[in-house]
């Protein structure tokens, strides 16, 4: 799959990224929800999965979401939080909640949860 | 440091009214009427003493009286003499035995009529020439003073002489003209003890004639008493003799011999009351005066007073009398009146007493109350200041975790290239500990995040099983691998009314408190239900009978002992040692609990296991 990831936190971005890529799929990393939102506008049909944090400056990983559903796209998205809060975004699915820190196996599962 | 307020009450010293108020009062009242009995007494005796003086004083003025009456009587008597030609003649003529026989008869008639004693007929140079009442005594020249008078002025003199015998008469001298010349006196005279029977007779007084020793001879005088067929005591009296002139008797003697001396002391001084036979007199004493106003004598008074004194006495009894009785009820009433007061002074102190020892009571009720007060807004304050604390912590916290959580993501990510690498030789092991580490790390920010998080409630409706899967993954992380969780899901679960991150953080506490109870490992259940709760579970836990969601917690840990189940769910209550539990888990998942509607329940065998139930209301649809 390709998969967008979000972070403001660049390490982690890039862990998640060798994650992704451990088990074959291919990640771009966007700092922010600006940057993400050009990635995806730039490209809206290339992406599968949008993997964002929730606490990011200027357009948080919510507002990223609800653009990208407004935009007409499915893609499932998951929300991936550091501090413990989850947001109702009942009308953003498919969509799931995975807390930090997460292992592989979690991360995995998760993935599938929005997929499915 | 708390104080409590004792009030201290001074205890009222009252005043002995009896010695305060009764007796003076009372004294003050017998002070009164002493004065007054005193003043009555006074005035009385002062009267007594003005009526004593007054009635001295009539019997003087009658003494007197008589006097001037009888000086008159007698120059009336004497007009018709001193007119008679004849009788001028005569008298002219020298002729004694024809002058004699022709007044005679008028003399016998005035003795008769009037009292006339002496009758004379005396030349104008005061020789005697005829005494009608002593023929044979003619002759001497009369140097009385009321003869000496009528030849000095011409005119009728008259006036009291004293006579060789100490006897007092009443003389009349008038010149006798003839032819507008004095060619004579005509004199007449009388007797004066009449008068103290006459004073005795009209007023009831005593009356005696003193004269002067001095003025009288001892022998004539003497000769005089025999002759009266009187007593003869020349020295009776020290200054005076009598005359005997009033017939008192042995008693009106026995008063003079005591009055007499004193009267003669203080001849002002009209009424001394002596005493005699049981008899009291007052005595009073005139000065008596012949024709040529000098004092001759003394006219004594006496008059019996025993009854006026006993009048007095009685007075005087009576009225003290009425001052004791009057005195007796005023005291009576002035006693009862105090005790009366008394007695209400009394029953004002005993409800004073009331009153201040309820009010004693009042004041330490309120200062229980006031102490309590303060407990517990110190309590509340606490509190609060907890709840701020944490609030702050919260905030903290908020931004400190989501880093935290960040690098651990960073390091879990990186542990897993790490493991992979390591897989590859089959020495994953290696990192194991780092791995549990970061799990550790992750729960113990979940926790602290957990309980910082602020306590507004915003319940919406929720889908409990779904809230569970997807804590799942936090909860296992939270325990060991040596636990095992189960969960049991009721498929068509309801909804119910919970605060979303509330409930998970307090699946978490229950879970978190499983763990510590199985050290050894062990599984730890969580099932849900639809349970429906009956009118009489809900009276008996205290909550609206009705639909609820069950949420049950089970571990098959060591268990909790009776005293330590009693207080599982008091705050800050723990049974781990310090720094490894802050005792707030199962009190933050009661009051939650209970907030949101709910019931908690829990139950603990000790070797077996412990179970906690939570109940919470169903979302309508």
């Amino acid at each position: 799959m390709k998969i967008l990831v979000v972070d403001d936190e660049p390490r982690l971005a890039k862990s998640l990224a060798r994650m992704l890529e451990s088990k074959g799929h291919e990640s771009t990393i966007a700092a922010d929800g600006f940057e993400a939102w050009a990635l995806f506008e730039s490209q809206p049909t290339n992406w599968d999965m949008l993997i964002t944090d929730i606490r990011m400056p200027r357009l948080d990983g919510v507002d990223l979401a609800r653009r990208v559903r407004d935009s007409g796209s499915h893609i499932p998205v998951v929300f991936i939080s550091g501090h413990g809060e989850t947001p109702d975004v009942v009308e953003l699915t498919p969509a799931t909640f995975l807390p930090k820190p997460f292992r592989r196996t979690e991360l995995l599962a998760a993935m599938q949860t929005a997929v499915a | 440091m708390r104080e409590s307020v004792e009030p201290e009450l001074p205890s009222p010293r009252r005043p002995d009214l009896r010695r305060s108020v009764f007796f003076p009062l009372a004294g003050m009242v017998i002070l009164l009427f002493l004065a007054l009995g005193s003043a009555a007494l006074w005035s009385e005796s002062r009267t007594e003493a003005e009526t004593l003086e007054r009635d001295v004083d009539s019997a003087v003025r009658l003494f007197e009286l008589r006097l001037a009456s009888d000086v008159d009587t007698m120059r009336i008597a004497m007009d018709p003499i001193l007119e008679d030609r004849v009788i001028i003649d005569c008298f002219l003529s020298g002729d004694r035995d024809a002058l004699f026989d022709l007044l005679h008869d008028r003399f016998l008639a005035l003795r008769e009529q009037h009292g006339i004693s002496h009758m004379y007929f005396v030349g104008p140079d005061r020789v005697s020439f005829l005494r009608v009442h002593q023929p044979d005594n003619h002759g001497e020249v009369i140097e009385r003073y009321t003869m000496r008078e009528a030849q000095r002025t011409q005119a009728v003199a008259s006036g009291l002489e004293l006579g060789i015998l100490g006897i007092p008469s009443l003389r009349v001298v008038s010149p006798v003209r003839h032819e507008g010349r004095i060619v004579g006196y005509f004199e007449l005279g009388r007797e004066i003890e009449e008068y103290a029977v006459d004073v005795r007779e009209t007023l009831g007084i005593d009356m005696e004639v003193l004269i002067r020793k001095n003025l009288v001879v001892e022998d004539e005088w003497a000769k005089g008493q025999v002759l009266l067929g009187r007593e003869v005591d020349w020295e009776r009296f020290d200054d005076f003799v009598t005359t005997g002139s009033a017939d008192g008797g042995e008693e009106l003697g026995e008063v003079l011999d005591e009055a007499i001396p004193l009267l003669a002391q203080d001849g002002d001084d009209p009424a001394r009351v002596s005493q005699v036979n049981g008899h009291r007199f007052a005595v009073g004493g005139s000065p008596l005066l012949d024709a040529s106003g000098q004092e001759i004598g003394l006219l004594v008074v006496s008059l019996d007073v025993t009854d006026s004194v006993l009048a007095f006495r009685r007075t005087l009894l009576g009225f003290f009398f009425t001052f004791l009785v009057f005195t007796g009820v005023m005291v009576w009433l002035l006693h009862g009146i105090v005790r009366r007061t008394e007695r209400s002074l009394k029953h004002a102190e005993a409800v004073e007493h009331e009153v201040l020892s309820q009010l004693e009571e009042r004041v330490r009720e309120r200062t229980a109350q006031l102490n309590r007060e303060i407990a517990e807004r110190e309590l509340t304050e606490a509190k609060l200041r907890q709840a701020q604390k944490m609030e702050v912590i919260g905030q903290l916290t908020g931004g400190v975790a989501h880093d935290f959580n960040n690098l651990l993501a960073i390091i879990m990510a990186d542990l897993e290239i790490v493991r992979d690498w390591l897989a590859a030789d089959g020495r994953e092991d290696m990192i194991e500990g780092a791995w549990e580490a970061t799990e550790r790390g992750a729960t113990l920010i979940a926790r602290l995040l957990a309980i910082s998080r602020k306590q507004p409630l915003s319940p919406r409706p929720l889908d409990v099983n779904q809230l569970v899967a997807e804590l799942m993954p936090l909860l296992e992380r939270a325990v060991p691998r040596t636990i095992e969780i189960e969960t049991k899901h009721e498929p068509d679960l309801w909804e119910c009314f919970v605060d979303a991150p509330q409930l998970e953080n307090l699946i978490l506490n229950l879970v978190v408190n499983g763990r510590d109870a199985m050290p050894a490992g062990g599984s730890l259940t969580i099932e849900t239900r639809n349970r429906r709760v009956e009118p009489s579970e809900a009276r008996r836990w205290e909550m609206a009978p009705g639909d609820y969601v069950e949420l049950t917690v089970t571990d098959t840990g060591t268990g909790m002992p009776p005293e330590v189940l009693a207080r599982a769910l008091d705050p800050f209550f723990t049974t781990k040692e310090l720094g490894k539990g802050s005792g707030l888990g199962l009190a933050m998942v009661h009051g939650t609990v209970k907030q949101s509607g709910g019931h908690l329940e829990l139950d603990s065998v000790i070797g077996e296991g412990t179970r906690v139930r939570l109940l919470l209301p169903r979302v309508p649809n």
